[in-house]
């Protein structure tokens, strides 16, 4: 695979996963909370 | 009244509905096509732009005002302004035109899942799709009768809309896509995995993560970033403002909008991921370029991917088992959109005709969508789908939210929507959220709509004859629009509810 593709796919997962789990994981927090 | 309204019995339940909603068959073979033919992973750059200057706020748009009006569209934007009336109907008329053809591309899947036991698309399944299964006519008045296979799935799609729907939000949406919202990503993650873990896989990857930064200063390209991001989270069809005004009072609207944006994203690049890796197995096993292999919409699933199944290894069980995977994803994202379109109908009329009962309402909204449905399921179903989809999406959706954005930004005014959405968030959105729905994203609906009107008038469309525009485009796109403007006209049956509550 192409290193700029292998660059680009781990620059989307980061973004969106990590993205996605943050603001996942945020809400999970707070709901404990309650 | 407010006794009266259902809501969510869970903010989990809600997430799984909204990102159910949100992801549909448009994440499996939009996105990736719109990728490959923009650059590869060069438009992967403006599409997270577009996310986070469009997406997010667009969502916290729609959520904060479904849920501070706690209403559904007509109910929200007639609080808002009686005038305003119009602007709450018209939009969730488009998610019954577009049902009554999104549904009938959900039947095919159906079809698809039965053929995948034994892969009964041949060797040709381009040959199959078009000749065979459709049986495609020569143009769209050429109607050449019914397809019964497809009809007969129709009417089970269209009845499980009903079945689900008539239960309302927390007895029939909630614990519908509790259930397949979750199962629609654990079977995406399996085919995704086959799929990178096939020989040729990473050549395919190579077309659609390669960046071609050559492109980036294309400004056709942040357009097409733009209408991805928009068209792909279901906005402007009055389905988040229902879905959030069923939310409780002390509900973080900017942390569920981010994970809704966040999620149906995951999903688009997952979805990317899956076909082209898939793909790139295909261009290996048959020695031919991605050009060669790839198709746009549609018939990447329903050519390119059975076409890939065929050559996969393993044998005859393994390739019947990944093709069933593949349409039971698309059919579960399919219904999981389907179901929220006609909810999005059914709680903007539920909201001023409240003594209506949903049953009733519900299966005359499906038995009206059923029929609409026939015009798609014959000969010609495929051109009038087209034409629809197209004129529905630039002079439907993209207007609306042209339209929708100005009147929520300068009407209900940011600043207030700001406070609103603060409220119960957990994360603050501050003064960029109020320049962004003010002054960025209204000017880039407004550049998307003049383009598209713009091309409009250069050339027809798709090739189609005059006629055919007028009469399956344009009509419909204004009918619509009429139809909402005549039921905005008609009085509400009990003024209280008209009262914004604090």
């Amino acid at each position: 695979m192409d290193k700029s593709a292998i660059a680009m796919l781990i620059f989307g997962c980061t973004i969106l996963f990590g993205g996605l789990t943050f603001f996942t994981l945020k809400a999970v927090k707070v709901e404990k909370k309650k | 009244m407010e006794s009266k309204r259902d809501s969510w019995s869970s903010r989990f339940g809600f997430i799984m509905s909204t990102i159910g909603a949100a992801v549909g068959l448009g994440n499996l073979w939009r996105f990736p096509y719109t990728a490959y033919s923009n650059g590869g992973g060069a438009f992967l750059l403006p599409y997270f732009v577009a996310l986070l200057t469009a997406g997010v706020p667009l969502m916290i748009m729609e959520f904060g005002f479904g849920h501070k009006m706690r209403g559904a569209n007509t109910l929200a934007f007639a609080k808002l302004n009686r005038k305003l009336e119009w602007l709450g109907w018209w939009p969730v008329m488009i998610p019954l035109v577009v049902c009554s053809f999104y549904s009938v591309v959900i039947a095919w899947c159906f079809n698809y899942l039965i053929f995948a036991f034994k892969g009964a698309w041949g060797k040709d399944p381009n040959e199959f799709f078009s000749s065979k299964f459709l049986a495609i006519s020569s143009g769209p008045f050429d109607f050449d009768g019914l397809r019964w296979k497809i009809v007969l799935a129709v009417a089970l799609v269209w009845f499980l809309n009903y079945f689900i729907t008539k239960k309302g939000i927390s007895n029939g949406i909630e614990k519908a896509c509790r259930f397949m919202t979750p199962a629609l990503a654990i079977l995406m993650i399996i085919i995704t995995i086959r799929g990178i873990t096939l020989p040729g896989a990473a050549y395919g990857l190579n077309w659609f993560l390669k960046p071609d930064f050559s492109k980036i200063m294309n400004g056709k390209i942040w357009i097409s970033a733009y209408a991805q991001v928009f068209f792909s989270t279901t906005l402007a069809v009055g389905v988040m403002t229902a879905y959030a005004s069923y939310l409780p009072k002390e509900s973080d609207i900017v942390n569920n909008s981010c994970i809704t944006v966040f999620a149906n994203a995951s999903f688009d690049f997952l979805a990317g991921l899956c076909v082209f890796s898939t793909l790139g197995y295909a261009c290996y096993a048959s020695n031919l370029p991605m050009d060669k292999v790839i198709k746009a919409g549609p018939g990447i699933a329903f050519v390119a991917f059975p076409n890939a199944i065929n050559l996969m290894p393993g044998g005859a069980l393994v390739r019947a088992i990944i093709g069933i995977l593949f349409f039971l994803c698309l059919i579960i994202a399919g219904i999981s959109s389907s179901i929220s379109m006609v909810e999005s109908f059914a709680s903007a009329y539920l909201d001023k005709y409240v003594n209506t009962s949903r049953d009733k309402l519900v299966r005359n909204v499906c038995l009206g969508g059923f029929l609409g449905s026939l015009l798609f399921s014959t000969g010609a179903g495929v051109y009038i789908l087209d034409i629809v989809d197209h004129f529905i999406g630039n002079y439907g959706i993209a207007l609306i939210g042209f339209i929708e954005v100005v009147v929520l930004a300068y009407v209900y005014k940011a600043e207030k929507m700001r406070d609103e959405v603060n409220k119960y968030s957990d994360i603050k959105v501050g003064n960029w959220w109020v320049y962004l729905v003010k002054y960025i994203t209204p000017v880039l609906f407004g550049y998307m709509t003049v383009d598209n009107i713009l091309s409009e008038f250069k050339t027809p469309y798709g090739g189609y004859s005059y006629l055919a525009l007028i009469v399956f485009g344009w009509a419909i796109a204004v009918g619509i629009f009429v139809i909402g403007k005549i039921l905005s006209k008609k009085p509400w049956p009990d003024e209280r509810v008209l009262k914004i509550e604090d």
